[in-house]
């Protein structure tokens, strides 16, 4: 499937260019020379302060490098539709699908608030979105497009339009860590203008808060590194390799947990964590409002999935030393921690870094059980600056998101394949 | 002690063991499962049954201190007699319905559809990009949102659409539920995108290089051969995500928090969460709290279960490779 033989994918170009694609080569030619212009003279403009274009200069700019951008690419599938190029045919067909789409929407959109009559803007934009209707029409029909030669590229413009809200929302984070103050996704300085480098937004390194914060989420973090991998490693173990009564409905029961919703559990787990602080000891380390009660109550919800994942590892484990060493009279408990423990250490390895990165993002139980910022964590601690009352100083937040990021980010770039595996077993709770 | 080659593994205690051996070992194996069940009981089972003793009583933050009172099922009645019943209860079917159809099926077929039929390459690494909204800590990715959907100048989603003649608006708040379900969706989409990959990669070569042979297009190939073979995960990310939506409400909390305004985007999880633990006056009702969510936990368990028998669990549920030694 993932391979795409040549004599499917790619069609034989035919010399012969139909009149109809010769128009719209022609008509896509004119319109980026058009963008190109407009977007050079509003850009431009802007900058130096013509007076058309002078009111609203941040807006003209943006404009302006939009219309730039989209008037050379005009001009690149122009070359490319002349040349009966397939790629140059989807990537119209996708653009001014879209292009079409928003119009139609925002005409409407108008026509509902307004009611004016008919104003000269919706006409164009009338005309416009039906001359890229009948584009589309044409370029879709059969015998236009066996025309055109060259390799199918629609899945990777389709993917790529779906991953681009992603990518503009780390965008914005990343320009906004660094600038003074954006708008959309320009960085703008003090003085209202594009640009401005600032390390400014990064003074929050020197708050004594943020690093309470931080030793919090890393300390749920790691407690629940160890507690789900100590626990779940044991319990599987034992499903694994031992026969006992009631094996069988601790497995099956293992797995209904794993699919039940677990979140609706929390207004009672709240009561389970004040009985757990009115014990003595217990109480000051796993009670309410304790990191330690936070990291328990979350190394128990990710037991069910801990247990399942391991037990796997477990099964497909060769048990000839492990057989060897019983025989020869090792207890169960020293050969799972000198024998088979040494043994599943990549299971271990992505169990730890899943939990490691679900404890160090966790939100909804530490924001439920504990109250002020003294055993807060990261998450709850920017929730906290998001929603303060004072105006939001939404770069210092982007900053202390991107420090927050960097641990996911590093797990992420350097463990891909076992996170797309782990997903797919894991993924509860949340969507 | 008994060894039998059975297709070339060999297992032990073939011969029935004595009461005291199987005693000694049930012991012993409890012993590595006493942690484990210990978590369980104390977070999972004795919850449901706090869960569902609270929401019989009108426990709230002003009579903490007093011994419990029961009443009933009055939480309940009080519960369908609330004024804003019908609304949460439309807002929650909207919710699951529109990000289950669009992303958390739809989209993920599409998107495992599009990344198997490219360079493999390319698809792992389109694939990958999709993790990342699960993958961020739930209150960046709402960060990114909010400034996505903010209002002008800020919006990003403002400054895109300007060009196009789009008026200039704060889009979280004037279209919340669009911005509600793409932000579950966007997060929802990548699980059933990873099953139906790993479905899709899994049909027999020969299946496909026939369909071609005899000249089917994509799509018809699509539509006669892929989605019938992989109808059993479609089935399955279908109702396992019904309920992972049904009781989730993290992205709601931070995204809207149940607004703007009265009730718009709040759905029954985060109502039951509302009530009972973060409520603007600081007046918790614990009791109607619970009552809205032991309904969704006898909704979870039976669900639960259903998956058990019909995607057939059970079958993981195999036999120990070492028996009694």
């Amino acid at each position: 499937m993932a391979t795409t033989s040549p004599e499917l994918g790619i069609r034989k170009a035919e010399t012969s260019r139909p009149i109809g694609v010769t128009v719209i080569s022609i008509l896509l030619g004119i319109g980026g020379v058009l963008l190109v212009v407009g977007g050079g003279i509003a850009l431009v403009g802007s900058i130096q302060g013509w007076s058309v274009a002078a009111n609203r200069p941040i807006f003209n700019q943006m404009v302006g490098s939009l219309s730039l951008t989209l008037g050379v690419l005009g001009i690149v599938l122009t070359i490319g539709m002349w040349q009966l190029r397939n790629w140059a045919r989807e990537v119209t067909l996708v653009l001014l699908g879209i292009a079409a789409a928003v119009m139609v929407v925002s005409l409407i959109v108008r026509l509902l608030a307004e009611t004016k009559g008919v104003s000269s803007w919706n006409v164009v934009t009338l005309v416009l979105s039906a001359i890229f209707a009948l584009v589309i029409v044409y370029l879709l029909r059969p015998e236009i497009a066996s025309v055109f030669g060259g390799n199918y590229v629609m899945p990777y413009i389709l993917l790529i339009i779906s991953v681009l809200p992603i990518l503009i929302g780390y965008a914005w984070v990343i320009i906004a860590t660094f600038s003074y103050r954006t708008e959309g996704l320009l960085p703008i300085n003090a003085e209202g203008n594009v640009g401005g480098f600032t390390l400014a937004n990064w003074s929050f390194l020197k708050d004594p808060a943020i690093w309470r914060v931080t030793l919090n989420s890393f300390l749920i973090a790691m407690g629940m590194v160890i507690g789900v991998g100590f626990v779940s490693s044991l319990a599987a173990y034992s499903l694994s390799r031992m026969n006992f009564s009631g094996r069988k409905g601790f497995l099956s029961m293992t797995l209904i947990l794993h699919a039940f919703p677990s979140v609706t559990l929390l207004i009672a787990i709240f009561f389970v964590l004040r009985f757990i602080s009115g014990l003595p000891g217990l109480g000051s380390l796993f009670g309410y409002n304790t990191v330690g009660g936070v990291a328990l109550v979350m190394v128990a919800l990710e037991l069910p999935l801990g247990i399942w994942l391991m037990k796997g590892f477990f099964d497909n484990l060769s048990w000839d030393m492990e057989r060897a060493a019983l025989i020869d009279g090792a207890s169960r408990f020293r050969v799972w921690w000198e024998i088979i423990i040494p043994q599943i250490k990549p299971g271990l390895a992505a169990l730890a870094i899943f939990t490691f990165l679900s404890g160090w993002s966790a939100f909804l139980i530490p924001f439920t059980y504990t109250v002020g910022t003294k055993v807060a964590n990261l998450p709850v601690f920017l929730n906290q600056l998001m929603s303060d009352t004072a105006p939001t100083n939404w770069n210092a937040i982007a900053a202390v998101g991107l420090f927050q990021l960097i641990p996911v980010l590093i797990f992420f770039i350097f463990t891909q394949e076992m996170l797309l595996n782990i997903y797919s077993g894991g993924a509860k709770g949340g969507t | 002690m008994a060894e039998a080659a059975v297709g070339g593994e060999v297992v032990l205690g073939q011969e029935r063991p004595s009461r005291w051996t199987q005693f000694k070992s049930t012991v012993g194996a409890w012993g590595f499962m006493a942690p484990a069940g210990l978590l369980v009981l104390v977070f999972f089972f004795i919850p449901v049954l706090i869960l569902f003793v609270i929401s019989l009583t009108d426990l709230s933050s002003s009579n903490l201190s007093d011994p419990l009172t029961f009443i009933g099922a009055e939480n309940y009645a009080k519960l369908f007699r609330d004024r804003f019943f019908p609304k949460i209860l439309t807002n929650t079917f909207r919710y699951v319905l529109l990000t289950l159809g669009f992303f958390n099926v739809g989209l993920a077929l599409v998107l495992a559809l599009l990344t198997t039929h490219i360079n493999r390459q390319a698809g792992f690494f389109f694939r990958l990009l999709w993790l990342l909204p699960r993958i961020t800590p739930s209150v960046i990715y709402i960060l990114m949102w909010r400034r996505i959907a903010h209002q002008p100048p800020f919006g990003i989603i403002n400054q895109l659409l300007a060009p196009f003649g789009v008026e200039q608006q704060y889009w979280l708040f004037k279209q919340p539920w669009l911005f509600v379900i793409l932000v579950n969706g966007f997060v929802g989409a990548s699980f059933g995108m990873i099953i139906f990959t790993s479905a899709i990669e899994s049909i027999p070569k020969d299946l496909t290089t026939a369909a071609k042979v005899d000249g089917a297009s994509t799509l018809q190939e699509i539509r006669d051969i892929t989605i019938p073979m992989i109808r059993w995960p479609l089935l399955f990310v279908t109702t396992y995500q019904t309920l992972s939506l049904l009781t989730s409400f993290e992205y709601i909390l931070l995204l809207t928090e149940g607004g703007p305004g009265l009730y718009t985007t709040e759905v029954w999880a985060l109502t039951a969460y509302k009530r009972a633990l973060k409520t603007y006056f600081g007046h918790n009702e614990w009791g109607y709290g619970a009552s809205w969510g032991f309904i969704l936990v006898i909704i979870g368990i039976a669900l639960a279960f259903i998956y058990l028998r019909v995607f057939r669990f059970n079958e993981l549920v195999q036999e120990p490779k070492i028996d009694v030694l």
